[in-house]
């Protein structure tokens, strides 16, 4: 997929010029906003920042970010930029440009397959678009060409995050690459705002009233990387909140928050049953074991003489240091820290085994227990999850991916199934830092077997989907889609304190109320939860479509979505002809949105793919007129909330562009029309396939024919013997690989597929000596 | 009798083709396009053919559909003009001469304007024509009313739910309909059908096990004993459930990115995700010692009860990789159905060969019954028994979905239809 192809890009392309931008750059963790440069040559070139502004909005707690940086290249010679942002652990980017001389090259999200086209056909021609790629948690790097010498080249990056609350105050921090860069922040909550600091820069601070406060930065305290804010808010914890967007005679969105409190110094420290299970197979091996067998020590030694203590090492099966936690002294800490040590790496993977005896060895008494599950998560994800599903006792599942291997689905799934929090250690400086902070969680329950409901409005899509439990200075968020309108009740229930406690809110939802952040906290939860589902059960065509198309409203990278940013004088006729239709399609999406329509596939040979209209419920009528003569109403889909219908192409229509057109007659006898586009398209791809003997086999490279469109896969296969075969991978627009054969003539056959799966194949002789 | 036949078969080698007879046709006239009047009757152009009805009484006098001319049941459009019937079809247009229609070609359905106008029991009204002190409103999906201070409807409520059926299976008594939209109907006699509405609405297929009825929806996996309570299975939690097959106490089911197992009994379901690689499977068919899957990408996938997979595609030498439906037949090769390149058959040995002779190379669907495989394409349907592959006659729909035996009769589900045939001329 596009990402992964340009994260090898980099690499193949300049190794020699990463290594020593490595060396003498910033390191990633320090690179807050930083462009590094090489020369045509390999050398690494001189970038003086001449300005950083940031442009920061706050409505409550959402914080919309505009870093604008500019760079001056005062070399002779033309240089490539990579352009790298660390803008902090739930940091999206929603938008990035740069200028060549007067043109504002800016990016956007595209489809995988849209993105993969421009992107090649550029890159084939010595072209270089900007790419933007999430490179680590939080994380984003680009690429910057030309930067000419002398020029002033401007950057300019919008990313945005929720923010921080701890008791009543919300801390903000924000990247910097120079401490005196020029910061204005405008901050809004109706809950109030008092007692604004910073300790990394003086404030110019200017109130306009209770609600809304001004801020500009003046000079920085120290040499400080961040700017860092906090203030306090006029609202105590345990206090259910809600803030609603809606646009007029549509569904809204919802977010529904509660925050606890600090712990109290002198609250009495509850002692726990903690098994912490380690994952030795094979999959661990190096590195990613090493580390967890690091945090599982750190663990080990933050617990304390109220707690219980057990570890189970597992592949694919189980060994348990004991059959039930035992309380923790000198010698059981040092028994289970020995017991970890010595553990090496094995065999499979058995998670769901693991974690069936692991539940099972729970004493299930008052004391509360947790699990801490470190592993890679490389396993059967269904029959984990349905272990973690089975199972009805109390205990809390927290997991924790250590490296670059974790399967972040399965561990997020699991954690959020058994109400615990799922913690991914990226490098094993890491740890220390990770560990104690999910340790200081895990220490102060707060509030737990939380519920809601509602009466009034009806509140769906529900995310997170298990409610977790609340621990001290933690903040519950929900996120939600509200239909219907007027007087609603929101309940929220759980236990503190082994007591009942109901939180409620009466609020009235308004026809139309504009508070987009809220929308977009929506739909990047939904996406992560599909992304999540299609990790674990697979893809299917309606999930990848409405990913793709919520990707695509809110610009959000996904595994189907690029963002691409492509200066208008590299595009070939071919390759703007094909960001026009994009971008068609797009804005009719944007338009559309929330009524977006979409087909479960836009490219496709005839079949019968699935039609879905996202319309109000309460519409009388969504009908759908198809330009080859078929009408089909749409019926109401109660779980995916749209309408739908299915419907087969004829055989013989012939390939080309189509659109359907879709009228949606609203409760009121209001009408809407949308259309969606669709092509179809039957006809074979062509390619240009070459072979290399190698010592070992056949290196095998396959192109397609840029007239007849883009490869989406290619295999080839010995055509004696079928079962001999390799996927070939994508890179830079071309399929390799190398089979294996003995020596002697072999015939082998290459089979390439475009995106409607149009397949072309051919056969060639080769001898391996 | 249908079963006799191939019994006779059995014992003997095959000397002639099988024969097939058209002995009926059930169509859904819900869905009623156009509307013309010359007084005294009224004509419907329906989905499912064309009806006449007395105005004075609103009763049923006559209907027409590929039994009498039409070259298919769904027209779209009535011309009473000049004291003759003329109606347009998908792709004709037809003259009423006597008794039956003259069709000719003709162009198509053009695409219809989006339109917004009154409904009449939850569903468009598409025409509307006054006769005598009548209203009569055409309905997209309620057929054909009589409106005014008590509407009335006219169209019969014992029809088949869709035109477009896809499975169908026998249970005892009953054959159970799973339709392309509308969901699940039945028969319990073969000419009175019941839908059953709370039921999930695009069925891929069914099976039957110790009284349960399964049913693969895109909205999920369903159970029902009655048809009239239906609940969905939990465990599996993705859309698009494409396929049902039995192994032992087991329930085989495919969605398009993975096959499950369910317990028929007590156990937990598991799912071997993409296998062979596929992201796109279609249907599957289980023989005993592994299970065939058709998938759009990988072939035909063949699982075995180690879960190891081999891939039978486009580089293995076939002629294609996407593949929608297949059978296990008597011989104990894997017959399958491909998206545009005829029907292969998978051979035990691993070797394959195309099945020629059939009336057309696009195939929907590939039923076994008995020792015949039944073919469906799209322009037509086929019978293969031996070295023979018959054409079945007087198919109402050039698209064909699927087949079952039913009180000793042929089924044939089309998206003009069902046509019901004797095997016996």
């Amino acid at each position: 997929m596009l990402p992964h192809a340009s994260l090898r890009l980099l690499a193949s392309l300049t190794p020699a010029a990463l290594a020593l931008a490595a060396s003498l750059a910033p390191t990633l963790a320090e690179a807050n906003g930083r462009l590094t440069a090489t020369t045509e040559s390999g050398d690494v070139g001189e970038l003086d920042l001449l300005e950083e502004r940031l442009t920061i909005n706050i409505d409550r707690q959402y914080a919309d970010t505009t870093l604008r940086q500019v760079y001056s290249n005062h070399s002779e010679s033309r240089l490539e930029g990579r352009y790298t942002l660390q803008a902090g652990e739930g940091a999206k980017v929603h938008g990035f440009s740069y200028w060549n001389g007067d043109d504002r090259i800016v990016g956007e999200v595209l489809e995988n397959s849209t993105a993969t086209e421009i992107y090649e056909e550029v890159t084939g021609l010595g072209g270089d678009p900007g790419l933007l790629t999430e490179s680590g948690e939080g994380a984003f790097t680009f690429r910057v060409f030309p930067i000419e010498p002398g020029e002033d080249k401007p950057v300019e990056v919008d990313y945005h995050r929720r923010l921080e609350r701890s008791g009543d105050r919300v801390l903000a921090s924000f990247p910097l690459a120079e401490p005196a860069a020029n910061a204005t922040i405008t901050l809004h909550d109706e809950r109030g705002i008092t007692d604004l600091e910073s300790t990394s820069h003086n404030l110019d601070i200017k109130r306009i009233d209770a609600e809304h406060i001004e801020v500009r930065t003046k000079t920085p305290k120290g040499k400080p990387t961040e700017l860092d804010l906090s203030w306090t808010i006029g609202q105590p914890a345990f206090t259910l909140d809600t803030a609603i967007h809606r646009d007029k005679g549509q569904d809204g969105y919802m977010l529904l928050t509660l925050a606890t409190p600090d712990v109290a110094p002198s609250t009495k420290r509850i002692g726990k049953d903690v098994t912490l299970v380690l994952d030795i197979s094979g999959s661990m091996a190096g590195p990613p074991l090493d580390q967890a067998k690091l945090a599982a020590i750190d663990v080990l030694g933050r617990l304390s003489s109220e707690d219980r203590v057990n570890v189970v090492l597992f592949d694919d099966g189980v060994d348990k240091l004991y059959n039930t936690p035992r309380a923790v002294k000198d010698s059981t800490r040092k028994d289970a820290i020995d017991f970890v040590k010595k553990a090496h790496d094995n065999g499979g993977t058995n998670i769901a085994l693991a974690l069936k005896e692991s539940l099972a060895a729970q004493t299930r008494d008052d004391k509360p227990d947790v699990i801490l599950f470190l592993t890679d998560g490389q396993s059967d994800s269904q029959e984990t999850l349905e272990v973690a599903a089975d199972d009805k006792g109390d205990a809390r599942v927290f997991t924790i991916g250590v490296g670059d291997g974790v399967e972040r689905p399965l561990l997020s799934r699991l954690a959020s199934t058994k109400r615990g929090r799922f913690t991914f250690i990226e490098s094993p400086e890491a740890i220390t830092r990770k560990m104690e902070k999910l340790y200081d969680t895990i220490e102060t329950p707060m509030m737990v077997d939380l519920e809601l409901s509602a009466k009034g409005a009806t509140v769906t899509r529900i995310y997170p989907q298990s409610l977790p439990d609340l621990y001290a200075s933690d903040e519950l968020v929900i996120a939600a889609r509200v239909r219907g309108d007027g007087p609603t009740t929101i309940t929220l229930t759980g236990r503190r304190g082994g007591k009942l406690e109901t939180f409620e809110t009466t609020l009235n939802v308004p026809k139309v109320n504009q508070r987009p952040w809220v929308g977009r906290t929506w739909a990047e939860a939904r996406t992560d939860d599909l992304l999540e589902e299609i990790a674990l059960a697979g893809e299917t065509e309606e999930l990848v479509e409405e990913t793709t198309e919520l990707a695509l409203a809110y610009n959000i990278v996904t595994p189907y979505t690029a963002f691409l940013a492509i200066p208008a004088s590299e595009l070939t006729e071919g390759a703007s002809e094909t960001l026009a239709q994009a971008r068609e399609r797009k804005s009719k999406i944007l338009a559309a949105n929330p009524d977006a329509a979409a087909l479960s596939r836009d490219i496709m040979p005839p079949g019968d793919p699935i039609l879905s209209v996202r319309a109000p419920a309460s519409a009388q009528q969504v009908t759908a007129y198809f330009p080859f003569g078929l009408v089909e109403d749409l019926v109401w889909d109660e779980a995916r909330e749209m309408w739908t219908t299915r419907f087969l192409v004829p055989k013989g229509v012939e390939d080309g562009a189509y659109d359907v057109k879709v009228v949606v007659v609203d409760k009121n006898g209001a009408v809407k029309m949308s259309t969606v586009p669709y092509t179809i398209d039957s006809e074979a791809p062509d390619f240009e396939v070459e072979l290399e003997v190698t010592d070992s086999g056949v290196r095998v490279l396959a192109k397609a024919d840029p007239e007849l469109g883009v490869l989406r896969e290619a295999v080839v296969a010995l055509v004696d013997d079928p079962t001999v075969r390799i996927d070939l991978t994508l890179h830079r627009g071309e399929f390799t690989g190398e089979l294996k054969l003995p020596p002697g003539m072999h015939r082998v056959r290459v089979v390439v597929t475009d995106d409607a799966r149009n397949e072309k194949s051919r056969e060639i002789e080769v001898e391996v000596k | 009798m249908f079963a006799g036949l191939l019994t006779l078969a059995l014992a003997a080698p095959v000397a002639d083709a099988p024969s097939f007879e058209l002995a009926t046709l059930h169509t859904s006239t819900a869905h009623v396009d156009d509307l013309a009047t010359d007084g005294k009757l009224v004509w419907a152009g329906t989905r499912g053919g064309l009806e006449v009805y007395d105005v004075a009484t609103g009763t049923l006098q006559r209907r027409f559909d590929t039994r009498h001319g039409l070259d298919t049941a769904h027209v779209w459009s009535v011309d009473l003009s000049n004291g003759q019937a003329r109606v347009r079809t998908t792709a004709s247009e037809c003259v009423l001469r006597d008794t039956t229609f003259d069709c000719t070609a003709a162009a198509g359905a053009p695409a219809m304007e989006p339109t917004v106008g009154p409904r009449r029991d939850g569903h468009r009204v598409t025409a509307i024509v006054n006769a005598g002190t009548q209203r009569f409103e055409a309905t997209a999906g309620s057929g054909l009313w009589i409106g005014g201070e008590t509407p009335r409807r006219l169209t019969a409520d014992d029809q088949p739910c869709s035109n477009h059926i896809g499975p169908m299976l026998t249970d005892g008594e009953r054959l159970w309909l799973g339709a392309f939209h509308e969901g699940l109907c039945f028969t319990d006699d073969g000419r009175t059908f019941t839908h059953a509405s709370e039921g999930p609405r695009m069925i891929n297929d069914l099976t039957s096990i110790d009284g349960v009825l399964w049913i693969a929806a895109t909205e999920g996996l369903f159970r029902t004993t009655d048809g009239i309570t239906f609940e969905r299975e939990a465990s599996i939690k993705p859309r698009g459930v494409n396929g049902l097959a039995r192994d032992g106490d087991m329930l085989l089911v495919t969605t398009p990115g993975a096959l499950w197992t369910v317990p028929l009994g007590k156990g937990r379901t598991k799912a071997q995700s993409r296998p062979g690689r596929t992201r796109a499977i279609q249907g599957l068919v289980h023989t005993t010692d592994a299970t065939w899957l058709t998938t759009e990408d990988r072939g035909v996938v063949r699982v075995a009860t180690s879960g190891d997979t081999t891939r039978f595609d486009l580089a293995a030498g076939l002629p294609a990789s996407w593949f929608l439906a297949a059978a296990a037949d008597n011989q104990g090769n894997i017959v399958a159905g491909s998206l545009r390149n005829g029907v292969t058959v998978l051979e035990p040995d691993g070797s394959h060969h195309q099945v020629g002779g059939l009336p057309d190379t696009w195939i929907f669907d590939v039923t076994r019954i008995a020792d015949t495989i039944f073919v469906g394409t799209q322009n037509g349907a086929a019978a293969i028994q031996g070295e023979h592959v018959t054409t079945l006659p007087d198919i109402p729909h050039p698209n064909v979905h699927g087949f079952a035996e039913y009180r000793g009769q042929l089924w044939v589900a089309t998206e003009g239809g069902l046509a019901v045939y004797d095997t016996d001329s």
